[in-house]
């Protein structure tokens, strides 16, 4: 208390002798000075209430150090007497002290990726430099039952796109955990990734075929809840409703946001041992189609995922999905002939992925594309793919990754490409439980 | 109909007074305290203060670095149906945010009467005095984190850890305060012992890997200043393993201390070059089979080094 009271003193008095200080004729001086001067007081007052706010940490924490050694110095048992309190001292959650109590946590990450392709396409990236995404990531607790995240991204060839804009609540009936806003979705295992997590420059064939080329991020509300099942398996089931649409490039469900989407999604996961574990996932997706007619289109799902922690620097990731829709009477009928053209009733694809991190700044791995993508127009088509990726890990907060990819699709060109992708974070960073 | 609707109701309302009453009732009334530890080091700890009146697990891998922990989905169930959840506080465990934010128990939030950090009245070393940013490397805000691995700061872990259960679970606070006061005998005993034994290792200085020892060198009296990271979190490079390779030959520094799950390539051709010994300690309890336990652990740690610089512990 006594501290505050100084603290509160010192702020006042800088107050007082910065007016003091402050000439009878600034009315009349230069606007930029005015602010100049203005801006070296409040720098004067921040440092000021930092050096109080560091004196104060210090002498609470030197008091708590004091009271417990008191307590736990007498080694005699004395099961009488009552336990003494706890002393209350909040943890600071950030080098700002208490400040950081009330700010969100700020964090940015950019994604700058160089491509090399022989694809004669001028789309997005191709034979260019291009900042992919700058994702700005701001969350914070909203209070004791909810906390809000947002990231939104920033690209040099699209719009700014609202990624994430959601809440999450915690403390419901039955311990569920609920999020409303605009979320990815926990479909499968790369779709509900940040891309500045996946293992490779780019998603998988399947997942940008089926849910677009920067993920499933869609709004809605999802529920969910871990539970222990039988034979030491981890069961994490969630069920969500979310708009109509797909992601970018996606063509799986109708562009109608207002016919929604229902997933759901069982992970099951087995410890395998301190150093390994294996993760099983089911999905289902369920939406109207292009011709919007009610729910038409089903999509089933099944993640795999193994780790395998070969020593503490050592690790081997392999990964794999598989996805099938039913597209109930996906047709078209041509205006002027009448003619009615059926497109694929079941598209599919997977992808095989492996990555072994070798030393403790580089992995390296390979991925198998395969897709039979959902067609709009009469031609059927497998597009496959082989990628092989390098990654050095400059730090915690920057890597490097180069990739080769080679993509044939069927009755047309094959393509080669080359990408290097820098991924940089500043600021709060924080990566989601897989 | 009327009767069978009543009957209906009836049988809802008594449900839904049973399904409160249970939701509401401490969820220990009948069972040992559920205690999830972030490190193996606190679950021991646990143990030692809450015997059988505790169910305590951890979450980190003694084997791994615990700041860059991957928590597993069944970690993230532990937590959901924790207690009490005991952490090193401070900016150690970057992964406990995450971790809770998935297990989603809000008892266990920051503040929460089912949450303890191990940090609070801890004097801790390094605390910066100037300000920090990124081009410093891996920087700690608060302090050094590693406060643990002393074990003077293991009279306050042990106390906190006492009130803690103590005031969560008062019907075996005496259980807990017995077990505490037998725990800080033995620690006192043991405390005189390896200062005993690591009397020869004042002065000395020793090279690290990574700046995780400050508290245990304070405690036995070595010096290390200089580090196989040129700065936290950067991996050794040439030119600061040839400026150690100086640096140990004109300071005669007889040893490299690092954990096990520090890579060894570069601190063993530094030692081949030098002929220092290369040290491998436990960080944490459990890290290695002779480290079974806190006591074990600390014997171990105070032996190594006794045994590399010359002096004797049994």
């Amino acid at each position: 208390m006594r501290q505050h009271h100084r603290l509160f003193s010192v702020i006042v008095c800088s107050l007082i002798i910065w007016n003091a200080a402050v000439p009878c004729g600034w009315a009349a001086s230069d606007t930029e000075q005015e602010l100049r001067a203005l801006r070296q007081s409040v720098e004067a007052l921040k440092q000021t209430l930092q050096t109080q706010q560091a004196l104060i940490q210090r002498q609470q924490a030197r008091l708590e150090t004091l009271e417990r050694q008191a307590a736990a110095k007498p080694p005699e048992p004395s099961p009488a007497t009552p336990p003494p309190a706890p002393s209350p001292r909040p943890v600071p959650s950030s080098g700002l002290g208490q400040i950081g109590a009330v700010l969100p946590e700020i964090g940015a990450v950019g994604d700058i990726v160089a491509n090399s392709s022989e694809t004669s396409a001028d789309t997005e990236g191709h034979d260019r430099i291009s900042a992919r995404e700058l994702e700005l990531v701001v969350g914070s607790y909203v209070d004791p039952y909810s906390r809000f995240d947002s990231t939104v991204a920033f690209s040099d060839f699209e719009a700014v796109s609202l990624e994430e804009a959601y809440l999450t609540r915690w403390g419901l009936p039955w311990d569920v955990k609920a999020r409303f806003g605009r979320f990815f979705p926990r479909v499968g295992k790369e779709t509900s990734t940040h891309r500045d997590s996946l293992p490779t420059v780019d998603e998988p064939f399947v997942l940008k075929n089926f849910f677009g080329g920067d993920g499933l991020h869609r709004t809605g509300a999802d529920l969910t809840r871990p539970f222990q099942g039988p034979a030491g398996w981890v069961l994490e089931p969630s069920v969500g409703v979310l708009e109509g649409g797909a992601g970018d490039g996606s063509v799986t469900f109708g562009s109608n946001r207002r016919r929604p989407v229902v997933y759901s999604h069982l992970k099951t996961y087995k410890e395998l041992s301190d150093l390994s574990g294996f993760e099983l996932g089911l999905t289902h997706l369920v939406g109207a189609g292009p011709n919007d007619h009610g729910f038409q289109v089903n999509v089933l799902g099944v993640d795999a995922t193994y780790i395998y922690h070969v020593t503490p620097i050592n690790k081997l990731l392999l990964q794999s999905e598989v996805y099938v829709q039913d597209r109930g009477g996906a047709s078209s009928t041509n205006a002027d002939t009448g003619k009615v053209t059926h497109f694929d009733q079941h598209p599919w694809g997977l992808y095989l992925l492996g990555d072994y991190r070798f030393a403790p700044r580089w992995s390296a791995g390979l991925r198998l594309d395969q897709v039979r993508p959902v067609d709009t127009a009469a031609t059927r088509s497998v597009d496959q793919g082989i990628s092989a990726f390098l990654t050095f890990y400059q730090s915690e907060f920057a890597r490097w990754r180069l990739q080769y990819e080679h993509e044939t699709n069927e009755g047309r060109k094959q393509d080669n490409a080359v990408l290097l992708q820098g991924t940089f974070a500043i600021g709060t960073h924080k990566h989601s439980i897989q | 109909m009327t009767t069978r609707l009543n009957r209906w109701w009836t049988g809802a309302a008594v449900a839904a007074v049973v399904a409160v009453v249970g939701w509401s009732a401490p969820a220990w009334a009948d069972r040992p305290l559920k205690v999830v530890a972030t490190l193996s080091t606190f679950a021991d700890l646990v143990k030692q203060v809450g015997g059988p009146d505790v169910e305590v697990s951890s979450v980190a891998s003694p084997r791994f670095n615990p700041h860059f922990i991957e928590p597993r989905p069944s970690d993230v169930l532990k937590v959901k149906n924790a207690d009490l959840l005991v952490h090193g506080g401070l900016d150690l465990e970057a992964w406990r945010g995450p971790l809770l934010d998935a297990a989603g128990n809000p008892r266990l939030f920051s503040g929460g009467e089912g949450e303890l950090d191990l940090s609070r009245g801890i004097p801790l070393l390094e605390v910066p005095t100037q300000a920090l940013n990124r081009l410093m490397g891996d920087i700690h805000v608060y302090g050094n984190p590693h406060y643990w691995t002393s074990p003077e700061n293991a009279r306050v872990m042990a106390q906190a850890i006492a009130d803690k259960l103590s005031a969560l679970d008062p019907t075996h606070a005496a259980a807990y305060q017995q077990r505490l006061a037998a725990f800080l005998k033995r620690l006192d005993q043991k405390i005189a012992e390896w200062q005993r034994a690591a009397s020869a290792l004042r002065g000395q200085e020793v090279i690290a890997y990574h700046n995780e020892w400050p508290y245990l060198a304070q405690f036995v009296g070595l010096k290390v200043e200089q580090f196989l990271e040129p700065k936290p979190g950067i991996p050794p490079s040439p030119k600061q393993l040839g400026f150690l390779e100086q640096y140990i030959t004109a300071h005669g520094i007889k040893a490299i201390i690092q954990p096990t799950y520090q890579p060894r390539d570069s601190s063993e051709v530094l030692a081949k070059r030098t002929g220092a010994k290369l040290v491998i300690l436990c960080q944490n309890v459990r890290e290695l089979p002779d480290a079974s336990d806190y006591f074990a652990w600390m014997d171990y740690n105070i032996r190594q080094l006794t045994q590399a610089l010359g002096a004797t512990h049994g």
